[in-house]
């Protein structure tokens, strides 16, 4: 959240957007899985995706079925 | 693969790059006579794109991820798991939040509206019984009347209402209603910053719970009959924004177990991934249920076949 705003919502209030901490061993067994699945996949070639953010997680709003 | 079962033709709803689904995917066409379409719904865009007309002489397109137009009335089997994504790198040609926005809505509602015309299979799970189980609201209201123990809850706008349940329970805590994926926020404890912002609190509403204390978090993968669980324990409140936390396969109490399957019934679910949290005293707290929760990260954390178990369980959805 980078907008300057008079107010913010109650949950936004106290903190900034979730951080996400380094998850070395499950980014190592997703690569590990993109292997053996054959995908030709870089892990984080998208802009949209914080560098820590793993792509099997439910770290960053992922958890939702409507991701919209 | 088992020769003597039943083929199946299956398709999974998701977005890109979607790691549950090709792994799903890879698992089933190994093990089953099965075939699995991945349609990315954020690209559709890409050649041949969606095409539907009200007269059956126009065929139908709805293109999966490698181009095929899947006919929907041939699958078996639809693992409804996501719908747009407003996070996508498609079209970035098109920079216009507003103009992002109606491509985002509009391919949804057609998608939508393709798929409940077209499909006549079997869902996992049926869209509008998902969207009624994800709403909070709907959600506590049904574990409460299951005899499931949540925690004291308020979800409020009113500040005075908030100030007095947050008096009512010291460190009590808050966390959104639904949220958005553009800037999801951790759950947090409530302090006096936000009770003495009446503006933020009369904005929005939010969800305002006690605190349960404990480092013992539950993450509960329900598919069909079966139940895996796994502990993580973490010292924050949200274990989510850290997963280098421990993880180890739990086993809950029977009498839990039903009760979860007793709400995913309740729930028109055949599936659902659940956030419990076991207190010092041993006591399970229910806290929310994903319909179509993240599982995969599980599997990666603790060894717990996941994939093997969903794939059993969305092939035997099909073959039903």
């Amino acid at each position: 959240m980078t907008v300057d705003t008079q107010v913010r919502p109650a949950i936004y209030v106290g903190q900034e957007r979730m951080a996400l901490a380094p998850a070395p061993k499950l980014a190592a067994w997703e690569r590990d899985l993109i292997e053996r699945l054959d995908i030709e996949w870089d892990l984080h070639v998208l802009e949209s995706m914080h560098p820590n953010e793993t792509i099997s997680g439910s770290g960053d709003g992922w958890d939702d079925c409507d991701a919209g | 693969m088992r020769r003597h079962e039943k083929s199946a033709r299956i398709a999974v709803v998701t977005h890109e790059r979607d790691l549950h689904a090709h792994a799903v995917k890879a698992e089933m066409e190994r093990r089953y006579p099965a075939r699995v379409h991945i349609f990315e719904s954020d690209h559709f865009s890409r050649a041949p794109g969606l095409s539907w007309s009200p007269l059956e002489k126009e065929e139908s397109v709805f293109p999966a991820v490698d181009g095929t137009a899947v006919r929907l009335g041939e699958l078996d089997a639809i693992w409804f798991r996501r719908l747009g994504n407003t996070r996508t790198s498609a079209n970035p040609e098109v920079t216009d939040p507003v103009d992002r926005e109606l491509i985002h809505v509009d391919t949804n509602a057609a998608a939508l509206g393709m798929l409940t015309t077209e499909f006549r299979g079997r869902w996992v799970d049926r869209p509008s019984a998902f969207w009624a189980a994800q709403n909070k609201v709907v959600q506590l209201r049904a574990a409460h009347e299951l005899g499931l123990r949540i925690p004291e809850t308020l979800i409020s706008q009113s500040p005075e209402r908030i100030r007095a349940f947050c008096r009512a329970h010291p460190g009590a805590i808050v966390k959104a209603v639904r949220g958005v994926m553009q800037a999801p926020a951790a759950t947090a404890v409530v302090g006096e910053e936000l009770l003495g912002d009446e503006a933020a609190l009369r904005v929005c509403p939010a969800i305002y719970q006690e605190l349960v204390p404990g480092r013992r978090h539950v993450r509960v993968q329900v598919f069909g009959d079966r139940v895996l669980a796994a502990l993580l324990e973490s010292d924050d409140l949200d274990w989510r924004p850290n997963l280098d936390i421990p993880a180890v396969e739990h086993r809950l109490p029977e009498g839990l177990q039903d009760s979860l399957h007793a709400l995913l019934k309740h729930l028109d679910l055949t599936m659902g991934v659940f956030d419990l949290k076991l207190t010092d005293e041993g006591e399970y707290i229910w806290l929310e249920v994903n319909p179509q929760g993240q599982w995969l990260f599980v599997e990666g954390m603790t060894g717990l076949p996941l994939i093997e178990a969903f794939t059993d369980f969305l092939y035997g959805r099909a073959v039903q």
